[in-house]
């Protein structure tokens, strides 16, 4: 049995709302993870001593930073899928919207009616 | 004593050395600090020799000089606290632990999210669909997870640094300290002997960080710690301890020469821990990136005209 124009508006909400709102929200938390590893760079200077003493930076500061850059990849790299994965669910939502008016509707009376729901609601 | 007076303290070395030595050779000092040479060698006699004695000490403040810039523990703070925050965005769990340390790091519930977003795609097998909820929604606690752990590892990292740089500075101190107390000492009955304790030498604990990998296979990297914080650590090393002793003060200050080169040894050898935790590290995470990174969803991909295909789409409604 195929679906009604109002289960489909329903399952096309769900769609839009984890692609602009669940997705983003989650991306914003790799980001930021990934901003706050990155941004350890401005401490490398803590390495420097002597060249009595292995300087300017010693042996643990080359590995250390090649491993923080790899983590640093892999957050962004991650955080950027869910911001792209997000952005085709919404586009998605909106495209098949276009393919029926009456859910279409549907989908944007449940986005009015549900303006303050939280992501974890 | 502390060791931001180490230069002071070098040079209060050199001032004991010098006396001490002077001293030994029959020159006596009035109350106001000067030397006096036994009568029967002259002026410009004793004048030599005191120069001759000076400079037989004047690279004591030199040796101690590399010491006095050694890392700040404390300017490793910012780095820790970056990665302690990265931590607490990818904590997910119910008890989200710091594998290194054992602290409890708080959850963060935004990440709960991505059920809603499985939830979404229930109704929709297109090939894309399917796939991004194959291997990228259903293992997403994994992967987070393996990422926490890997920022963990880089915080371990970190504190082992701080910690070698704390016990580096202390010893420092320390060996200034018993210098000063032999140099005082040596006119005294008794041997002249004291012991340094490298506390540097066990700054740095080895600890396992799990991560998942293939779904459900575990791997035990190796990270690092500062051995007074680490959980589970392997034993740490014995501290090497050095008994010195000297009985003049050339022999005392060669002793201070062999402590601070044993001291730079062991910062050596620490650093050395870090780098190879680090290294193997990494390496692993290069040849298995699949573990700790979904590959880029097809979905990631879709355009408006793609976007409703059953290959590269959601698929049918």
């Amino acid at each position: 049995m195929s679906k009604s124009s109002d289960e489909l508006g329903a399952e096309l909400y769900e769609l839009w709302f984890a692609g602009e709102r669940r997705l983003p929200a989650i991306a914003e938390e790799f980001a930021t993870a990934a901003s706050r590893v990155g941004g350890s760079m401005n401490g490398e200077s803590a390495f420097w001593r002597p060249s009595e003493l292995s300087g300017p930076y010693g042996a643990a500061r080359g590995p250390w930073v090649s491993f923080r850059d790899e983590v640093y990849d892999i957050l962004k790299e991650t955080a950027d899928n869910l911001d792209l994965t997000g952005e085709a669910l919404s586009l998605a939502a909106r495209e098949y919207a276009k393919t029926d008016r009456a859910a279409a509707a549907k989908l944007e009376q449940l986005k009015h009616q549900n303006a303050d729901v939280q992501i974890l609601d | 004593m502390s060791y931001e007076q180490l230069m002071q303290h070098a040079a209060e070395i050199e001032r004991l050395a010098v006396k001490g030595a002077l001293e030994q050779k029959g020159f006596v000092y009035d109350p106001h600090g000067n030397p006096h040479a036994p009568t029967d060698i002259g002026e410009q006699g004793a004048q030599d020799i005191i120069d001759m004695t000076a400079k037989q000490f004047s690279d004591v403040q030199s040796m101690f000089s590399p010491f006095a810039s050694m890392p700040d523990p404390n300017a490793f703070g910012g780095m820790r606290d970056d990665m302690l925050a990265a931590m607490r965005e990818l904590s997910t769990g119910q008890t989200p632990t710091d594998p290194i340390t054992g602290l409890g790091v708080e959850a963060n519930i935004t990440l709960d999210a991505m059920g809603g977003v499985g939830d979404a795609l229930l109704d929709w097998h297109g090939k894309a669909a399917e796939t991004f909820k194959l291997n990228f929604v259903e293992p997403f606690d994994s992967f987070t997870r393996n990422q926490f752990m890997l920022v963990a590892i880089l915080k371990g990292g970190i504190e082992a640094e701080q910690e070698i740089w704390k016990n580096a500075r202390a010893n420092a101190d320390k060996i200034a300290h018993d210098a000063i107390t032999a140099l005082e000492h040596m006119g005294d009955c008794g041997k002249n002997d004291w012991t340094m304790l490298f506390t540097v030498g066990a700054s740095v604990a080895a600890v396992g960080a799990t991560v998942v990998t293939g779904g459900t296979a575990i791997i035990a990297l190796t990270a690092v710690g500062a051995a007074s914080q680490v959980v589970a650590a392997a034993a740490p090393d014995d501290p090497p301890k050095t008994q010195f002793s000297g009985e003049t003060a050339e022999a005392v200050i060669s002793q201070v020469r062999e402590a601070l080169s044993t001291l730079a040894s062991e910062i050596r050898k620490q650093e050395q821990k870090i780098a190879s935790a680090m290294t193997s590290c990494s390496s692993y995470v290069v040849a298995h990136r699949s573990s700790f990174v979904a590959a880029r969803p097809t979905l990631a991909g879709a355009t408006a005209s793609t976007v409703r295909d059953s290959q590269s789409g959601l698929g049918e409604a």
